[in-house]
């Protein structure tokens, strides 16, 4: 009665840029590596992705199962991208804490968590717990938050 | 100061007055009911002494959407926002949050000592 047990589905993480996955690197290696055709994968990512503005980097994560079909689900762009547009900033500080790059409000901040929140990981959290964190990523960025 | 406040304030609140007042007092009233209303007018309620934002309303902050079809959020007014949000860059009010046991970092922060407390205990025997 014993049953092997299933071989594990594999969980690939990429950041891909809106709109132009392909199959180069970074794309390419890390899903053909896994027995996945990169070509598929990125038809359905650059149709989920079609209404983001192009070059915005999209955290996927890619389950693949054993017989090497594959899905994905996409989540809001970094914390750091956000900041770093909002306050106009290409490059974050070298030396955070002594350095500071950029200024941003706290109403900034706020309409960044509602985005945020719309994550699946991040919809169980209250608005006020993601601000927080979000305004520690702006510290370790280089960012200043002002009222 | 003050004096030179409250007559700057006080010709608008004629004007308020006479539009609701006239209704109850003759013309001649008016100026005892302005010397009344001060004291009948409720002194506005002591409001958190808050900075204002930076941000004023209607400014549009840019560079947050990342959607080809949605637009960048327009700011609202200040009131318009939680309360909680002013507190945010306050480290005295987000400390003091960790004080009370709804709080995950209280709990954290207790069983650490707890443990701290029972290696204390267990070093002692050794």
């Amino acid at each position: 009665m014993s049953k092997k047990p299933q071989a594990a589905e594999a969980l690939v993480r990429i950041l891909v840029s809106a709109g132009k996955a392909s199959p180069q690197p970074p794309v390419g290696p890390a899903l053909g590596a896994r027995g996945v055709k990169s070509m598929d994968f990125c038809k359905q990512f650059n149709d989920k992705t079609k209404n983001i503005v192009p070059e915005t980097p999209i955290p996927t994560v890619i389950t693949i199962k054993p017989d090497r079909t594959f899905t994905f689900v996409t989540k809001t762009p970094p914390t750091t991208f956000l900041l770093k547009r909002a306050a106009g900033i290409d490059k974050g500080a070298q030396k955070p804490g002594s350095e500071i790059v950029g200024k941003l409000s706290l109403k900034h901040v706020y309409e960044i968590a509602k985005i945020k929140q719309t994550d699946a990981n991040l919809k169980h959290l209250s608005l006020e717990s993601i601000c927080g964190s979000i305004i520690g990523v702006a510290k370790s960025v280089g960012i200043q938050i002002v009222h | 100061m003050y004096c030179t406040l409250t007559r700057s304030l006080q010709p608008a609140r004629r004007i308020l007055l006479t539009s609701r007042t006239s209704q109850f007092h003759s013309a001649t009233n008016i100026r005892d009911a302005n010397n009344t209303v001060e004291k009948d007018t409720p002194k506005p309620t002591a409001t958190v002494a808050r900075q204002l934002s930076s941000v004023p309303k209607g400014q549009t902050l840019t560079g947050i959407n990342f959607l080809k079809d949605g637009k960048d959020p327009v700011a609202l007014d200040d009131t318009e926002y939680p309360d909680w949000l002013w507190d945010l860059l306050d480290e005295k009010k987000q400390k003091q949050k960790t004080t009370k046991p709804n709080n995950r970092q209280y709990h954290r922060k207790k069983n650490r000592e707890a443990i701290k407390a029972m290696n204390f205990m267990k070093d002692k025997k050794t």
